[in-house]
């Protein structure tokens, strides 16, 4: 299972073609209105904190390249577009999940996975993850939003990443929870396992995460996190358990499995299964052998 | 009024013993996960204090050196937070610029069971420079509304502060100016920020905007520097930062200039936790910034609390609560932003916060978002409680409703 699961991934990747060669912005009178405002910015690598100050360490940790930012202005309105360049399509993904929220209905025509306010779209295409923010009360604002999202979409790359979820059981997924994780800031989106890396992911190898129903009570998170080694998954989980965050009471030590109880009397457990770590936090009841 | 706290040596706090200097770099993947876990305040009494971990060796001990002012944080009223909410603030995607008047009035009566003119009194007087400390982050969905922002200035002018005495400021120049705080729109008032982001070095490698900031007023970080080893990405890094050592220096407008400080947050949150009254500050008063995300978040927005050119200057905070978003911050996401209606009043900037993180999370629970509750999210709270900034403890929180 786990080393289907790495090919899985490995193929996912060469599926996808990199970098576009069109300039997504569009230029000085687009739609026949809107013309650039001001210089560009552009924010690379880690001085992505000058455009989100506090925030950026998501984005830092799935794989970022660079951010453009534009603004326009049409007749006192302004919008602008944010083009964050990731550095594969399942970073971009990521980051796409951990901010859609409910999705809700977008527009049928634009057809980029996305989410649609009259303040902003967003859309995951390729190796990008793009918001057209409106800064204004501009009218028709979703009609603009769509069109200057839609320019920027054919001129961005896209790739089928296929089923890369499939891993992780559908029954009783609660939808909208999945997660793409690399490292210690997106895993704590999900739950926090310890610092400093718990599970060695070092925004190198990926997890995968859903959250699944337990009746009445809060759902309970999967996390299953794929290495491209038995040594290297092995390595992991001798660091989770060595590392477990303090608030986290260990219950059972063993090879290949953990059992702990959380601050909240809830129950985790860690199984080491080839390469893959398998571990299910937030369960109501202390799971048995 | 007597201050009920009794700051603790904040090195112990840490981990960090005075005695014995960090003799290597020990990072942190962000702040709180390797600050070991201080005792619980009103929170999870039955969990035992976990050992403590080395921690990056800092100059807080420098500012609890200093004696506090008589209107120091956590100010007047400590623990007291008055919540004023009004659903006709915002209506129809439209804000009432006059009923959110009526809320700053309200907010501030409450808070100190005086009159505006009295309450003004109170916490400033003409000769003050009051600096407004806004958040023009996310304009138009959750910067600072600028109908608060004026109530807040035509309450000061009414009362006699002259417009020139008045100061809204921020750390960036060019975000004032995106979100509307501009000279045109605020005639007679300064707009400050303190460095601007988008700016070409000088041919010797330094950011024109260094005289803005006091080298004798500093968060120090040790180790914990803004440097990456590669050109284009350190200089990208100056032009934003100002500064790339392990100083981050106070701005001169804090340090020589502004008196009083009254801060007006959004309602927003970073991750599990929140950006309000603390972040907005915290962040806001020193560059070089970016350094300080990733191995100490929540304690920048602890430590920074107790320098005196903030813990001695505060004396209001109004937490602009008539939007608020949910998820996805501290940027702005227009798929959690909802409508709040409220505004939140204190001297006492923790308590205003603990009130808004407690809140958020209700809210973040009712809309079926992935909630951690893990104590690091709150536990910083509870340092400044015990550096004496203000009142953690949210069962001792006196949150008044109107």
């Amino acid at each position: 299972m786990s080393r289907i699961i790495v090919i899985g991934f490995l193929l996912a990747f060469s599926a996808c073609a990199s970098v576009s060669t069109e300039d997504p912005m569009p230029q000085n009178g687009f739609m026949g209105q809107w013309d650039r405002f001001k210089p560009g910015l552009l924010f690379e690598g880690a001085n992505l904190y000058g455009h989100i100050n506090g925030g950026s360490e998501v984005y830092l940790e799935l794989g970022f390249d660079r951010l453009e930012v534009q603004k326009f202005i049409h007749k006192g309105n302004q919008l602008s577009i944010e083009i964050y360049r990731m550095s594969d399509p399942v970073a971009a993904l990521g980051i796409f999940l951990l901010n859609r929220g409910e999705a809700g209905a977008g527009d049928p025509s634009f057809r980029a996975p996305h989410t649609l306010n009259p303040y902003q779209l967003q859309f995951v295409r390729g190796n990008a993850y793009v918001t057209v923010n409106n800064l204004t009360e501009t009218p028709n604002a979703k009609q603009v939003l769509l069109s200057f999202a839609d320019y920027a979409a054919h001129r961005i790359k896209g790739c089928e990443l296929g089923d890369i979820f499939a891993p992780l059981p559908k029954a009783g997924q609660v939808e909208g929870s999945l997660r793409i994780v690399r490292g210690p800031f997106t895993l704590e989106r999900v739950y926090m396992l310890g610092g400093n890396d718990p599970l060695l992911l070092g925004g190198k190898e990926t997890a995968i995460a859903a959250d699944y129903e337990q009746g009445d009570n809060d759902p309970s998170s999967l996390i299953l996190a794929q290495y491209g080694s038995e040594e290297k998954a092995k390595a992991g989980f001798e660091n989770l358990k060595t590392n477990l965050d303090p608030y986290l009471d260990k219950l059972v030590v063993q090879d290949q499995r953990l059992v702990f109880q959380d601050y909240s009397s809830k129950f985790g457990e860690a199984v080491l299964e080839g390469t893959a770590i398998r571990v299910h936090v937030n369960l109501v009841s202390k799971p048995r052998v | 009024m007597n201050n009920p706290y009794t700051p603790v040596n904040p090195d112990r706090l840490f981990g960090c013993d005075r005695r014995r200097f960090l003799q290597t770099f020990c990072c942190t993947a962000a702040g709180g996960l390797m600050l070991g876990a201080p005792p619980l305040y009103g929170q999870d009494d039955k969990k035992e204090k976990k050992p403590e971990k080395p921690a990056i060796k800092t100059n807080i001990g420098d500012y609890m050196k200093v004696p506090r002012a008589r209107c120091a944080i956590p100010g007047l009223f400590p623990g007291k937070v008055v919540k004023v909410t009004d659903p006709d603030s915002y209506k129809d995607e439209a804000f009432d610029k006059d009923v959110i008047e009526k809320m700053v009035h309200k907010g501030i009566r409450k808070l100190t069971g005086k009159t505006m003119k009295e309450s003004f009194g109170l916490l400033f007087n003409e000769k003050d420079v009051v600096g407004i400390k806004v958040n023009p982050v996310g304009a138009p969905l959750i910067n600072t509304r600028h109908e608060v922002t004026q109530a807040v200035i035509k309450w000061l002018t009414d009362c006699g502060l002259p417009k020139e005495n008045i100061v809204i400021w921020d750390r960036f120049n060019e975000s004032l100016e995106e979100a509307g705080y501009t000279a045109k729109n605020y005639p007679g008032i300064q707009i400050h920020g303190l460095n601007r982001y988008s700016v070409k070095l000088k041919e010797d490698g330094t950011h024109p905007d260094e005289p803005n900031f006091d080298k004798e007023a500093f968060y120090y970080a040790e180790g914990v520097e803004g440097k990456t080893g590669k050109e284009t990405m350190d200089l990208q890094y100056l032009s934003q930062h100002v500064f790339n050592g392990q100083h981050s220096y106070f701005g001169k407008l804090l340090t020589r200039k502004i008196t009083k400080i009254i801060n007006i947050p959004g309602y927003k949150n970073t991750g599990n936790g929140v950006s309000m009254a603390l972040k907005n500050l915290a962040y806001a008063a020193i560059c070089n910034t970016g350094r300080l995300h990733r191995p100490l978040f929540f304690r920048v927005c602890t430590e920074v609390m107790a320098a005196p050119w903030i813990r001695d200057k505060l004396v209001l905070n109004i937490l602009d609560g008539i939007r608020g978003q949910y998820d996805g911050g501290p940027g702005k996401n227009a798929q959690f932003v909802y409508s709040n209606h409220s505004l939140y009043f204190a001297t006492d900037p923790i308590a205003l916060d603990v009130t808004g993180h407690n809140e958020l999370l209700a809210k973040r629970k009712e809309m079926k978002v992935k909630v951690s509750e893990h104590p690091r999210y709150f536990s910083y709270f509870n340092d400044c409680e015990k550096l004496g900034l203000g009142m953690a403890n949210k069962d001792k929180i006196e949150v008044i409703k109107v």
